[in-house]
C-alpha cells in the first residue's frame, strides 16, 4: 500500500538516511525509537509536510513524493495537541469536512457518526481548551478521520495522556485497525509497540535498524541497541567455540544448550530473571556458575536489579524478598548461576 | 529570621514603589497641569472652533486610513517574517525598525524626496493632478512611515506565537495555503494584530515631525497645536492640546474595550 524507497531527508541539523519501508493495507505498523531518532521527521515527510532530498514515496503504486499533503490521503496526528483553539470541537471536525463538501446536512450527519464512534457527542459544543488528554486524542482522531485518509499516522498518541486513559485509546486504535484502517504509529515505548503492532520498525539516529514482526524484533534483536530498546538486560557479543561454548570477552566461557551455531561470531541473550544469585556455590543441573562482585543494586517495578561483575557486567533480576534474605550490598561477592538453556543465540 | 527577611523585603518594595511613583508622577503631572490650567470657557470655545474640530477629524481619518491601507501589506509581510528564513532577513528587520530610531523631521525630509513633484511617487501622483505635498495623502504617507513598524512587529510576534503544527495539521486535512492563512493563522494572531493596528493608529495620530515637513497644510492637530503656540502662546494652544488628548484617550479606551469584548466572546 505504502512504499518508502531510499528516502533521505535533511531537516535543520538532522539527517534521515536511506529509509526503506513497506506497509501493507490493514497493517498496524509501529515505528519505535528514542526521541531525536527521526521518527517525527519521517512521518511528516511521508505526510508531505517536509520535502525529501532523495528517494520516493509510493501510495498504491503511485508516486506521491511531490504531491501536496492534503491530496495524499494520509492523515497525520501530531504528538502535541493540534486542535484549533479558536474553534469548538464540532467546528474542528467540520473544518476537515467542509474542505471536502459544502453540503451542510451531509456534514452534520458525518459529524454525528464520528461523534458516536469516538464517544465525543457530549463534547461537540465544548471549547477545545477544556478537554482532557484522552478527550483531545479522541477529537483529534475524529477530525483526522473526517478528512477520509487511507492511512492514519499517529505521532506518540499516548505520550500526553494519563495512564488510565491509555488503555481506552489503545482499544480504540486496535478497533480502527481491525475495521481495515492502515495505521502507522510512532512511539518511544517498546511495550506500547508490542501491544499494538503487527509490524515494527526500529529507528535510531536517522537510520532504520530493523523491520519485522514484534516477535522477530523482540526475540532476535538485530543488534545491541535493539536488544536494549526491547528491554533485554544481558546482550553479549560472543565467539562460538566448537565444544558448545559462547566465549565472551575472549576468556569468559558460557555454556550454551545448542551445538555450535553456523557462524563463529554472534551474540547471546541471557534472561536476567533466570539468573540465580547465591552467597555460596551450589551444585545443580545448571551448567553456568560464575563468581563475581556486586557493582550496583537498583529497585525496579519488577523487582531488584543486581549488576554483577563476572569479568563482564551481568544483570540479574530477583525479587525484593530474595534481595533481603541474601542481604546484598555493593562490593559483596556473589555467585551467579544459570542454565545453558537460558542462553539464547540471536545472531 | 523569617520576620527580618520579610521586613527587608518590604523595605525593598517601598524603595521600588517610591522610584516607580516618581516616574508615574512625571507622566501624570504635566497632564494634570494641562487639565487644571485650562478654563472651562476656553475649552468650550475650542470645542466650537471649526478649525480645531476639522483638524481633529482630519487627524483621526488620515491616521485610520494610513493604518488600514498599510495593514494590507504589513500583515502579509509580518507573516512572511514570522514563518520564513531567508537571506538578509536580519537586514530587513533592521530596515523595518529604522523609522522608529531616526529623527522624525529627518524622516519627513526623506519622504519629501520621493513625494515632492520631482520625486518618483510625486511625479506619478502629479500625472493624476495630485500634489502629495500639502495633501491628506502626503499626511497619510508621513504617518504611515513612522508608525508602520509598530504594526509589523506586533503582527510578526502574533504570527510567531501560532504553533506551526496547527498550520501543518490544517494543510494535512486538505486546506490550501491561503485557507490556512485566513482560517488558522490570521484568527489566532488576531489579538496581536489588532494591538498592532491600535498602536500604529495611535502613533500616526500623534505624529508631528514628519508631517509638518511633508504637509503643513491641511493642518493635523499636532501641527495646529504647534502653530497656535507659536502664533498666540500657551493659553491658546493648551485647550486644543487638552481636547485632542481627551479624544485620543476616549478612542483608545473604546478600541481596547472592543478588543477585550472580542476576547471574552472568543
Amino acid at each position: 500500500m505504502l512504499e518508502v524507497v531510499n528516502l533521505s531527508v535533511k531537516f535543520e541539523d538532522f539527517h534521515l538516511q536511506n529509509i526503506n519501508l513497506h506497509i501493507r493495507k490493514g497493517d498496524y505498523f509501529v515505528l519505535v525509537g528514542h526521541s531525536g531518532s527521526g521518527k517525527s521527521i519521517l512521518l511528516e515527510t511521508i505526510a508531505g509536510l517536509i520535502s525529501p532530498d532523495s528517494g520516493s514515496i509510493l501510495m498504491n503504486k503511485t508516486d506521491i513524493t511531490n504531491s501536496k499533503t492534503g491530496s495524499r490521503k494520509i492523515g497525520l496526528m501530531f504528538q502535541d495537541n493540534s486542535l484549533f483553539p479558536h474553534l469548538s470541537v464540532k467546528r474542528n471536525i467540520e473544518f476537515a469536512l467542509r474542505l471536502k463538501s459544502k453540503d451542510k446536512n451531509l456534514n452534520r450527519q458525518k459529524i454525528n457518526t464520528l461523534a458516536g464512534n469516538f464517544n465525543i457527542g457530549h463534547l461537540l459544543n465544548r471549547d477545545t481548551e477544556t478537554l482532557s488528554g484522552g478527550e483531545i486524542q479522541r477529537v483529534l482522531l475524529a477530525r483526522t478521520l473526517a478528512s477520509g485518509p487511507e492511512i492514519l499516522m499517529l505521532d506518540e498518541p499516548l505520550s500526553s495522556i494519563d495512564s488510565v486513559f491509555k488503555d481506552e485509546i489503545k482499544t480504540l486504535l486496535r478497533s480502527l485497525n481491525r475495521n481495515g484502517l492502515t495505521i502507522i504509529h510512532v512511539t518511544h515505548d517498546f511495550e506500547e509497540a508490542l501491544a499494538l503492532a503487527s509490524n515494527i520498525a526500529v529507528l535510531n539516529d536517522g537510520k532504520l535498524l530493523a523491520t519485522g514482526s514484534p516477535e522477530e524484533i523482540f526475540n532476535k534483536p538485530a543488534n545491541e541497541f535493539i536488544a536494549r530498546f526491547c528491554g533485554h538486560k544481558n546482550y553479549l557479543k560472543a565467539d562460538f567455540s566448537v565444544d558448545g561454548f559462547a566465549v565472551v570477552n575472549k576468556n569468559l566461557r558460557i555454556e550454551i544448550s545448542l551445538s555450535k551455531p553456523e557462524t563463529d561470531q554472534g551474540a547471546i541473550l541471557i534472561d536476567a530473571s533466570e539468573i540465580i544469585l547465591s552467597n555460596e556455590h551450589f551444585s545443580s543441573s545448571a551448567r553456568n556458575a560464575f563468581k563475581g562482585k556486586i557493582l550496583d543494586i537498583s529497585k525496579t517495578k519488577s523487582g531488584v536489579e543486581v549488576r554483577v561483575d563476572i569479568g563482564i557486567p551481568l544483570i540479574a533480576l530477583i525479587t525484593s524478598n530474595s534481595s533481603d534474605s541474601l542481604k546484598l550490598k555493593i562490593g559483596q561477592e556473589i555467585w551467579c548461576t544459570f542454565k545453558a538453556s537460558s542462553v539464547q543465540i540471536v545472531q | 529570621m523569617i520576620h527580618r527577611g520579610f521586613k527587608n523585603h518590604s523595605n525593598f518594595r517601598l524603595t521600588l514603589a517610591f522610584f516607580g511613583g516618581l516616574v508615574l508622577l512625571f507622566i501624570v503631572a504635566p497632564l494634570l497641569g494641562l487639565l487644571f490650567g485650562t478654563t472651562t470657557e476656553s475649552f468650550v470655545s475650542t470645542i466650537n472652533d471649526k478649525e480645531v474640530t476639522n483638524s481633529i477629524w482630519l487627524t483621526l481619518l488620515t491616521s485610520m486610513a494610513a493604518t488600514l491601507m498599510m495593514g494590507l501589506g504589513a500583515i502579509p509581510l509580518a507573516y512572511i517574517l514570522a514563518r520564513k528564513n531567508f537571506c538578509c532577513k536580519r537586514l530587513i528587520l533592521g530596515i523595518i525598525d529604522l523609522p522608529v530610531v531616526i529623527p522624525h523631521s529627518a524622516a519627513g525630509i526623506a519622504l519629501l524626496t520621493i513625494l515632492s513633484r520631482d520625486g518618483v511617487i510625486g511625479k506619478t501622483a502629479g500625472a493624476f493632478d495630485i500634489n502629495l505635498v500639502g495633501h491628506p495623502l502626503g499626511i497619510m504617507a508621513a504617518m504611515a512611515f513612522v508608525s508602520v513598524p509598530f504594526l509589523i512587529n506586533a503582527a510578526r510576534d502574533g504570527f510567531a506565537e501560532v504553533p506551526v503544527r496547527l498550520e501543518k495539521a490544517a494543510q494535512n486535512l486538505g486546506a490550501s495555503q491561503s485557507r490556512v492563512f485566513f482560517s488558522i493563522s490570521l484568527p489566532l494572531a488576531k489579538r496581536s494584530i489588532i494591538s498592532g493596528l491600535i498602536l500604529m493608529f495611535a502613533r500616526g495620530m500623534s505624529e508631528f515631525g514628519a508631517v509638518i515637513i511633508v504637509a503643513y497644510h491641511p493642518m493635523i492637530t499636532p501641527v495646529l497645536i504647534y502653530e497656535r503656540f507659536n502664533s498666540f502662546g500657551l493659553n491658546y494652544a493648551r485647550p486644543v492640546a487638552l481636547l485632542f488628548i481627551a479624544i485620543c484617550l476616549l478612542f483608545f479606551i473604546i478600541l481596547r474595550m472592543i478588543v477585550k469584548e472580542k476576547k471574552s466572546h472568543a
